[in-house]
């Protein structure tokens, strides 16, 4: 499963992100595989973040932002945005699928070009695309 | 992956068309104008088919994938 973090930014004034703080805490204990990092407004490097308000929640995948939401949540929209942020950080399924009709078509093709003459244009044709398979599955992997 | 808009079954489907076809036309088992055409058209559910998207499909708002990966 891919590395999956929430970034939580608050600030020492505001008063939704100490209503919240609670929430957050417990989501966290609830998703132990999940890292929560709560960050400071203020702290160095937030202004990458381009935060315009806080609490900002960012959820991310592998280093790669997945979602961002602004302001206070319930506990049932939380747990809805860590469970789907779980789901793509898992290995996908169809990521693999797309990789095996990839495989198979780009294998027929060959075999279709080959046995056709040999066809090359089709033979050259089928062979990216099995390349092309090659390399989804490798990257599902 | 939001955009396919075809089931696994339909895109095994076009890919088998698809190779069946330009079988057919490079080949030499269909002769004629027919070949010709199958040369080429054998390329169109071969490449839906591993794209995973149909534009008519798109075009009708239609899909055979029931359950759309959320994004």
């Amino acid at each position: 499963m891919a590395p999956v973090e929430l970034l939580w930014i608050t600030a020492l004034n505001c008063s939704a992100c100490h209503a919240m703080r609670p929430h957050v805490v417990a989501l966290a204990a609830r998703h132990p595989d999940v890292r929560v990092t709560e960050l400071d407004a203020l702290d160095a490097g937030v202004a990458d973040l381009r935060i315009y308000a806080t609490p900002t929640l960012i959820g991310r995948v592998a280093g790669d932002e997945a979602f961002r939401v602004t302001g206070r949540r319930t506990d049932d929209e939380l747990d809805g945005l860590v469970r789907a942020l779980i789901e793509r950080g898992e290995p996908s399924v169809l990521g693999r699928g797309d990789a095996l009709i990839r495989l198979g078509g780009g294998g027929a093709v060959v075999a279709v070009g080959l046995a056709a003459g040999p066809a090359w244009p089709l033979v050259v044709f089928g062979a990216i695309i099995l390349s092309y398979g090659a390399f989804t599955m490798w990257r599902t992997i | 992956m939001k955009f396919v808009n075809e089931a696994g079954w339909d895109r095994i489907a076009r890919v088998v068309l698809g190779a069946v076809l330009l079988y057919m036309g490079w080949s030499g088992a269909v002769g004629g104008t027919l070949g010709t055409v199958f040369q080429y058209l054998g390329f169109v559910p071969l490449a839906t088919g591993l794209v995973g998207w149909c534009p008519l499909y798109a075009m009708f708002r239609f899909r055979t994938n029931e359950t759309a990966p959320v994004s």
